[in-house]
């Protein structure tokens, strides 16, 4: 029988309607044999790069469009009528642009999250698109109500604005009851307004029997529990059929499934994946881009100060041959004015990956690492072979992100910029939570089930419900979860919805807006409709500007060494080969620098002992799972302290890993011994390390390189060797420009704790980059002989600052503590404080409450924590007055009176040492004058607790009991189905990992969960890069045993009795410290 | 005048359509098939599925029969006389 093409077909792209992907689409349209199929999602074209590429996989015509919702505006237009849709199909560059612009508008002019459009706007656009009115536009609803005349008015302006020939009625036969008429209905439409009708069905599963999931995911969308009422289909007749399906439909008109092809013959537009779009640079009169790169780089060597020597010529030569070959010349420069302009705007910025490798960067100031000198490879940055795009990566100071992107969307132009999108997908918990509500079910009941996942399927839910207790108690029918569980498992992987992505941004030419729909992210960000993948098929360049906590951390920091000192830093400038920075990282005193913070990476820096800013790009490199399971850390250790001699498996190693002794540490080093000992350019080298975890090239390479090594004169045995080095280093490893580029801030950070340590945790404190949370800075300040200054109304600031403080001999420095991480707080109140501040200091809390907006919470907590000390030492009188003040109002003037100091003359008991350590947790979440487990020294002493300073020098496998405050906990999902939780405990001396398996979670697992300050007994285990970690046996609340010390039974608490009245409610927290007050032990 | 009714009949098909039927005993054959139509969904209560078929008996009569898919029986639904 003849062919059919589908015109009218939404995907799962429409958002929570169709029930497919546009793989799953192409490969229908392909098992079918049909020659084309259209894609047309509602109000977006967010799937039609990847639906275009599956296309060609498929080897079938995609056809471009979308169903767009049309209200119409005018007065006396559309107005009465409800929502329609109209199918618009791009036949060329110019409709699909129409398309783009339609979408964008629809999308940008209303309510965000709402898009529609006027007719006489989709008819302003007609040039390039084919347009269908169907059942569902509002000419095809007024025919099938009979009224022909008001449809044919409808649709009239159509047919003048897109003409006989690209205007068609669509006419649908779904088999309803109603069928026949509608049919009938529209073919009369189309004869009275004189153009032709189409046959089409509503394509919204691929399946009949998939019905169901369009259901849901309807009441999903339109947040409505699922029930007839709520379901648009009335049978499930709305999938993909087979040309001899839709034409037996249409048995009595063939004319109409033919019109179909007609259709796909006029809508021939390629996307044109593959074909990359260079941004815009505008340029002087008559200078290419290149003529342009090539001078500011040359300029770039005077700035840097570089020696103009034969080697720099050839670099710069081969890397400007290949950006211009590839026609790259207008992404680096528009780069670069970007990376200037951050700069210029007072914002530290930094390039990430591969892109450090490249001098061209360098001397343009989009890095800041010396790719000559370090010896780093261009080829792993760009290449001819590489199939992606290169792109760089900036990072900028996480506080100030927001403003970049305005900076870069404003210069940049509306045209030319916009943010990329990311998808966001169901995965099985959020899929099962929606399709549960949806099927109205119980929230908690459906929560049980998520938190199950993915140990659970539809098919296997017998078993489960068997294996996994905590789903035996739920309630819900078998039947029930069986259907919630089928349902979200048919979701899982669909789009859910749009959200913008944390870094790109696409830099193209003006004709972006025209290639994709832009609509605006939540916080106004303009954003395309496609996410980094899309990017890549449709070819745009783009720019990931990452918000990094550390940069801002380090700015605050040189801030506050010229608020305090006047001193103007340049950390761009210092000098890379301090002795006295060196020497922190050496002494692994490296908590709160850049990548080298981790327990790890310390236990690393102590064996390596880097005594040269190049140490620390292998340190950061050699801390990867690639070197560390291949086990290159060893030998790499050995052969750098003298223990063994370097080994090269053959002499044309030596150069390429002379650096790391004979060992594979960087990616650039895989390139350059695949090249050196088989001949091969390092484009083809980076090609063949792209490409070593697949394993069907794999072969074909082995062969290629032992056979063009032996060739070379390499001995077969060595080649062999080598080979099998290169494929266990894999993709593991790390690019030595990216470890370069880290290896700045590193060095930055090392440097400012060194010299100027107080302004440094003030910058950690005040932007929280790290993995430790802030309360392990302030122990580490500490540490260092740094005063923690008590929150003060009259001295603290929004950020954490440094303060002199005047002590016997020198002056020294200590650190604030900050409004920002008062509890409950809110940026009006911090406002409001210090502008009253500006006037004239607080006098009291009175004076405080009269002149402020802030709550009487925030008050009571600002009290409770000892910001009225300073004041005079009466911590409860102040929480007193601000409990009881009575606000009274004067006219417009708040007064607060008391009666006359009803405490006058009283004398309230001060804090005790545990109540301030106590009130510090609650208000501020750390516990600044003093560490917790001070508190229980005596205990831990009793207990024969081992330190954490002490456990790297105990022998793995020893029996050690540990303890400390709960700084974290994690619980990843294991392959293997068993759950493991790792803890990190902190005891004042460092942090503790500790392992709990799930053999004695039963036993612990309440007091893991929690406890607040706990101690594990357990065995030692070595891990990793000489990392510790003690895998628990036995695990009590540090509470309890502190009670039952003080009670005289700590050795039967210890072997697990317990006594005492309220034996069951160990308490938890930071509450302890109230009820067993230890007092002033310690 | 239409009758309501939802009787279970045995029906005779002729490629895929029905060709003749039999209710309360007595044998009608289809002389022309006027309409068709499914209705399909509630899978989350009844799980109704059926396929109506609206045929013209020999004699004039018109008749809605629907086949329900998930029971695999043939009713009578509707008889206009």
């Amino acid at each position: 029988m003849a062919p059919f093409v589908h015109l009218d077909v939404r995907s799962c792209f429409s958002l929570k309607e169709g029930a497919f992907t546009p793989e799953q689409l192409a490969r229908a349209a392909a098992e079918l044999g049909m020659p084309a199929v259209a894609m047309t999602d509602r109000d977006g074209l967010y799937g039609a790069a990847r639906f275009v590429r599956a296309c060609e996989a498929e080897g079938v015509r995609p056809i471009l469009g979308a169903s767009l919702t049309v209200r119409a505006s005018q007065p006396g237009g559309w107005a009465t009528e409800h929502d329609a849709h109209i199918v618009l199909l791009a036949t060329d560059e110019a409709g699909y642009a129409n398309l783009c612009r339609l979408i964008t508008d629809a999308h940008m002019l209303g309510e965000r999250s709402d898009p529609w459009v006027d007719p006489m706007q989709i008819c302003a656009h007609a040039t390039g698109l084919v347009a269908i009115a169907g059942p569902r536009s509002h000419p095809g609803r007024a025919a099938a109500q009979g009224r022909i005349d008001h449809a044919a008015r409808l649709l009239d302006p159509f047919r003048e604005a897109f003409g006989r020939e690209r205007l068609f009625v669509g006419v649908e036969h779904r088999l309803e009851r109603e069928s026949a008429d509608e049919l009938r209905s529209m073919l009369r439409l189309a004869a009275r307004v004189g153009v032709r009708a189409v046959a089409t069905n509503p394509v919204r599963y691929l399946e009949s029997g998939d019905a169901f999931v369009a259901d849901v995911l309807e009441c999903m969308r339109r947040l409505v529990p699922l029930a007839e009422t709520n379901v648009t289909r009335r049978n499930a007749e709305g999938w993909f059929k087979s040309a001899d399906e839709m034409r037996a439909l249409f048995a009595e008109r063939p004319d109409l499934a033919d019109a179909s092809l007609d259709v796909a013959e006029l809508c021939r537009y390629d996307l044109g994946l593959g074909r990359i779009h260079f941004p815009d640079f505008p340029t002087p009169h008559g200078r290419s881009a290149d003529a342009v790169l090539t001078e500011r780089c040359w300029r770039g060597v005077h700035e840097r100060g570089m020696r103009e020597d034969e080697r720099l010529r050839d670099r710069l030569h081969h890397e400007l041959s290949m950006i211009r070959r590839m026609g790259f010349a207008a992404y680096f420069l528009t780069v670069a004015d970007v990376v200037a302009d951050v700069k210029s705007m007072g914002i530290r910025a930094a390039c990430r990956g591969s892109a450090a490798g490249s001098l061209v960067c360098y001397l343009t100031g989009i890095s800041d690492v010396d790719a000559l000198r370090l010896d780093l490879s261009f080829e792993r940055f760009m290449n001819p072979m590489r199939k992606d795009l290169p792109d760089i990566d900036i990072d900028v100071e996480s506080a100030r992100r927001e403003d970049v992107y305005d900076m870069i969307l404003g210069r940049h132009g509306e045209e030319r910029a916009g943010c990329v999108a990311m998808i966001d997908t169901y995965r099985a918990r959020s899929a099962i939570r929606e399709v549960g509500k949806a099927l109205g079910m119980p929230d908690v009941e459906v929560g049980v089930v998520a938190k199950s996942f993915p140990h659970i399927s539809a098919r296997h839910l017998r078993e489960s419900i068997d294996r996994l207790p905590e789903l035996a108690g739920v309630n819900l029918r078998f039947e029930q979860m069986q259907r919630l569980i089928g349902v979200a498992e048919r979701i899982g992987g669909f789009p859910r919805h749009v959200a913008l992505h944390p870094c790109g941004i696409v830099l193209a030419s003006h004709d972006l807006v025209e290639r994709v729909p832009l609509e605006l992210s939540a916080n106004g960000h303009r954003m395309i409709q496609a996410d980094k993948d899309d990017v890549e098929l449709l070819g745009y360049l783009k720019l990931d500007v990452l918000g990094v906590r550390m940069l801002s951390s380090m700015r605050h920091a040189l801030d506050e060494i010229a608020r305090t000192t006047g001193e103007k830093v340049d950390l761009d400038r210092i000098a890379l080969d301090d002795l006295e920075t060196f020497e922190t990282i050496r002494a692994s005193d490296t908590l709160g620098c850049f990548q080298i913070e981790s327990p790890g990476q310390r236990e690393l820096l102590q064996k390596l002992q880097p005594d040269r800013w190049e140490d620390l790009v292998v340190d950061i490199s050699l801390f990867r799972p690639g070197p560390v399971k291949s086990d290159m850390i060893a030998p790499y250790l050995r052969r750098r302290s003298g223990m063994e001699r370097p080994v090269y498996i053959h002499a044309g190693l030596r150069g390429p890993l002379q650096e790391t002794f004979g060992v594979i540490v960087f990616h650039e080093q895989v390139i350059r011994t695949l090249a050196a000992l088989a001949g091969y350019t390092e484009t083809y080298a980076d090609h063949i390390r792209r490409h070593l975890d697949r394993d069907d090239m794999l072969p074909g390479f082995e062969a290629d390189f032992l056979e063009r090594s032996t060739a070379r004169g390499v001995d077969r045995t060595a080649a062999e060797q080598i080979w099998y080095a290169v494929t266990q280093f894999a993709s593991f490893g790390f690019c030595k420009a990216h470890a370069a580029a880290f290896a700045v801030p590193t060095y930055q950070s090392a440097w400012l704790k060194t010299h100027y340590p107080a302004h440094l945790f003030a910058g950690l404190l005040t932007h929280d980059p790290g993995m430790y949370p802030r309360r392990l800075i302030v122990e580490d300040a500490r540490q260092h002989g740094i005063p923690i200054l008590p929150l003060d109304v009259n001295s603290s600031e929004p950020d954490y600052v440094v303060e002199e403080v005047p002590s016997d001999d020198v002056p020294t420095w200590g650190v604030r503590l900050a409004f920002q991480d008062v509890h409950g707080i809110s940026d009006a109140e911090i406002r409001s404080i210090m502008s009253a501040r500006a006037d004239r200091a607080f006098r009291d809390v009175e004076d405080f409450m009269r002149r402020t907006v802030v709550s009487r919470p925030v008050t009571e907590a600002l009290a409770h924590a000892g910001a009225f000390d300073a004041l005079e030492r009466q911590r409860r009188r102040h929480l007193y007055v601000a409990m009881t003040a009575e606000p009274e109002r004067e006219g417009d003037q708040l007064t607060l009176t008391m009666d006359a100091d009803p405490v006058e003359g009283h004398r309230f008991k001060d804090y005790s040492d545990a109540e301030v350590v106590r009130a510090e947790l609650e208000v501020l979440g750390l516990d600044a004058t003093r560490h917790i487990v001070s508190f229980y020294e005596p205990l831990l002493a009793d207990l024969g607790v081992t330190r954490a300073e002490d456990l790297r020098r105990t022998r793995g496998g020893s029996k050690v009991i540990v303890a400390g405050v709960k700084v974290a906990s994690q619980t990843p999902a294991i392959r293997s189905g068993q759950r493991i939780i790792f803890l990190t405990l902190d005891d004042a001396t460092g942090p503790v990992e500790v392992t709990v398996f799930e053999s004695v979670q039963p036993k612990v697992a309440k007091t893991v969960f929690h406890g607040y300050a706990l101690a594990v007994a357990g065995e030692l285990r070595r891990t990793g890069v000489g990392g510790v970690s003690v895998v628990a046996e036995e695990v009590w609340d540090l509470s309890a045993l502190h009670r039952a010390r003080g009670e005289g039974w700590l050795r039967d608490a210890v072997r697990g009795e317990v006594r005492g009245p309220d034996t069951g409610s160990a308490s938890t927290g930071p509450r302890v410290l109230w009820h067993a007050s230890p007092g002033s032990a310690g | 005048m239409t009758k309501r009714f939802d009787e279970e009949i045995r029906v005779e098909r002729d490629t895929g359509m029905p060709s003749a039927f039999e209710w309360r005993g007595r044998r009608y054959e289809v002389a022309d098939v006027i309409g068709r139509w499914k209705i399909e969904g509630r899978w989350w209560s009844d799980g109704r599925d059926r396929e109506y078929w609206r045929v013209e008996a020999r004699g004039g009569a018109v008749w809605d029969l629907y086949f329900d898919r998930g029971k695999d029986r043939w009713h009578m639904e509707r008889l206009w006389d």
